[in-house]
């Protein structure tokens, strides 16, 4: 019996990032004089208690909440 | 229907990517078929399927076991030098299909061209704004 043709490449791409907004994210996590600390803080926090995988999957829930949430 | 024959391409698909495959049901009557079509940033994104129709044209381009890849004759050029592979990190998770011959890729890496730059593709660019 023939099948239909079954993907296995997970389906297109979502959520590309762009080098301005990449580059507007390394300065506001590495030189901002308010932000940088806390995000700072809060990255040796996750990396020291979460899996790259579990840091992954946090990374994605944010970027989707972000996207359905005004602040 | 048509005739299959082998065609010289060079593609390596790696163990896990074979383990994988085979899992998801690859065997005598169902095969890989890899192709491209436009799309991304870069121009061009790997299509790779699970198929059991062959079609006037198309090639065996690669054989191992019960791992059949076959691809048109339209496509066959983009594929010489692919490497499959298999990744379970979730930034780069599921197959991945890179190629050191292709010269240029859009910024997350899912759409190639034959620009400069080396490639891999695990999807096309969707509505998110890819590049």
């Amino acid at each position: 019996m023939s099948v239909d043709p079954v993907s296995i490449l997970g389906g297109e791409s979502v959520y590309c990032i762009n080098q301005g907004q990449l580059s507007d994210a390394m300065r506001l996590a590495n030189e901002d004089e308010t932000s940088s600390p806390r995000i700072q803080a809060t990255l040796t926090d996750l990396e020291k208690n979460l899996t790259r995988n579990e840091r992954a999957a946090l990374a994605f829930v944010i970027i989707e909440r972000l996207r359905d949430a005004n602040n | 229907m048509s005739t299959e024959t082998m065609t010289a391409v060079n593609i390596d698909v790696t163990e896990k990517a074979k383990s994988k495959l085979l899992e998801l049901g690859l065997d005598d009557e169902r095969f890989l078929r890899l192709g491209v079509r436009p799309g991304g940033c870069a121009g061009m994104t790997y299509d790779a399927v699970i198929d059991d129709t062959m079609e006037d044209g198309d090639q065996v381009v690669y054989q191992s076991d019960a791992l059949r890849v076959v691809s048109d004759q339209a496509n066959v050029v983009y594929l010489d030098g692919l490497k499959v592979d298999f990744s379970d990190d979730l930034v780069q998770s599921g197959f991945v299909l890179s190629n050191p011959n292709v010269k240029k890729s859009c910024g997350c890496g899912a759409s190639f061209g034959p620009g400069e730059g080396p490639a891999n593709s695990g999807g096309g660019c969707g509505s998110g704004g890819c590049g």
